[in-house]
């Protein structure tokens, strides 16, 4: 066994992962190498006392410590839990009386009734625009939808006759693309 | 028969939360050693401990049966020391100014002799650098397995195989150098 080897078992047994067989080989070379001897006691020496020395008793109140900050972290989350409640209804009651004050405001004052009169018309005739829109969509996408699926199904189906068909017009776009480019020079 | 940790955590969710004391007293010795072996003097390590239990029972909701609880609690207490000591870099304390590690059959010429050896092994592990520290005090000092540190750590165990062994040669050889500045 050279050096290195011994090394990682050293490492291997200070895991404790070590075999009886590869312990008893480790110390055969411990023994024999000086080197290897004298880490191998060392590190022996280091880790057991770090290991020795790992474990520390708590306090023996340490359980009450630590259940009572529990409760007043508890008592602490219900008191803010309880504030927030408290805030959003005063929130809710201010914002109830406040409305009702405009409305009875509102509707006391002509000016301001024919502005919300006109303000509702208005919502109105947008609300019109935005369904007329929809359904105009509704309606061009569906044609959409409907001449691409026409087209798959085509060119499954009767592929090579699409395949034509694709063909001539794409023949006839040029044709008709050239006449045109030719009237223009004409005319120029 | 002892109640299942899964079980427990269970009963704090269902609104018995007296019953997280059963917890509290099968792992206070753990994250007590687990704090005390990464931050400093004693007050800070009772507060900090107890705040380690505090955020295990805010996050009892997060917890996963199929994981051990003592891995899951060393986690959060690791990851918390790791913040304060970032934060406030907070030296870990020399072992011997808090509790006695002679036992009882060293001779008091033993025991001084032991205890300074310990303040050195202390002073070398401090000065590790923190991705060899962990490891070895997790290892060495609070008993954790290489899969329980991979769950801590989020690290791949042959990195922390690495490291670990990385950190044993570099404290051999600190332990080695302060020894020759002895003897000069």
């Amino acid at each position: 066994m050279n050096c290195e080897e011994a090394r990682n078992l050293m490492m291997k047994h200070f895991d404790g992962e070590l075999s009886d067989i590869e312990f008893t080989r480790l110390c055969r070379h411990t023994e024999m190498c000086e080197k290897c001897g004298a880490e191998f006691g060392a590190l022996k020496e280091i880790l057991g006392l770090m290991e020795e020395s790992g474990t520390i008793d708590p306090p023996e109140n340490f359980e009450e410590s630590v259940m009572k900050k529990i409760h007043q972290w508890e008592a602490l989350v219900k008191k803010r839990r309880e504030m927030l409640v408290t805030i959003l209804y005063s929130v809710f009651a201010v914002g109830i009386v406040l409305m009702s004050l405009l409305i009875s405001y509102v509707s006391q004052n002509e000016t301001l009734r024919a502005l919300m009169d006109n303000m509702q018309a208005l919502s109105g005739a947008v609300r019109s625009v935005i369904n007329f829109s929809a359904k105009w969509y509704v309606f061009m996408s569906g044609i959409a939808h409907a001449l691409i699926q026409t087209f798959i199904t085509f060119a499954k189906t009767s592929f090579s006759v699409f395949a034509l068909v694709t063909g001539i017009l794409l023949l006839s776009y040029g044709l008709i693309s050239r006449q045109n480019g030719k009237k223009e020079e004409g005319v120029g | 028969m002892e109640i299942p940790d899964s079980d427990v955590v269970k009963m704090c969710l269902n609104g018995n939360k007296e019953a997280f004391s059963i917890l509290v007293a099968r792992y206070k010795k753990l994250i007590y050693s687990v704090v005390y072996n990464m931050i400093e003097d004693k007050e800070e390590v009772n507060d900090i401990s107890q705040e380690v239990f505090l955020r295990i029972y805010k996050s009892l909701d997060r917890y996963n049966p199929e994981y051990r609880f003592s891995t899951w609690s060393v986690k959060i207490a690791t990851n918390l020391c790791l913040d304060i000591i970032r934060r406030k870099k907070i030296q870990s304390v020399p072992i011997e100014e808090a509790f006695g590690i002679s036992s009882n059959s060293d001779t008091p010429e033993e025991s001084v002799f032991k205890t300074e050896r310990i303040r050195e092994i202390n002073e070398a592990v401090d000065s590790l650098p923190e991705k060899y520290r962990i490891p070895i005090i997790l290892f060495h000092r609070n008993g954790l397995s290489y899969e329980e540190m991979t769950k801590v750590l989020n690290e791949p165990m042959s990195i922390i195989k690495n490291r670990l062994y990385r950190a044993r040669l570099m404290l051999r050889e600190k332990l080695a150098s302060y020894r020759k500045e002895e003897v000069l």
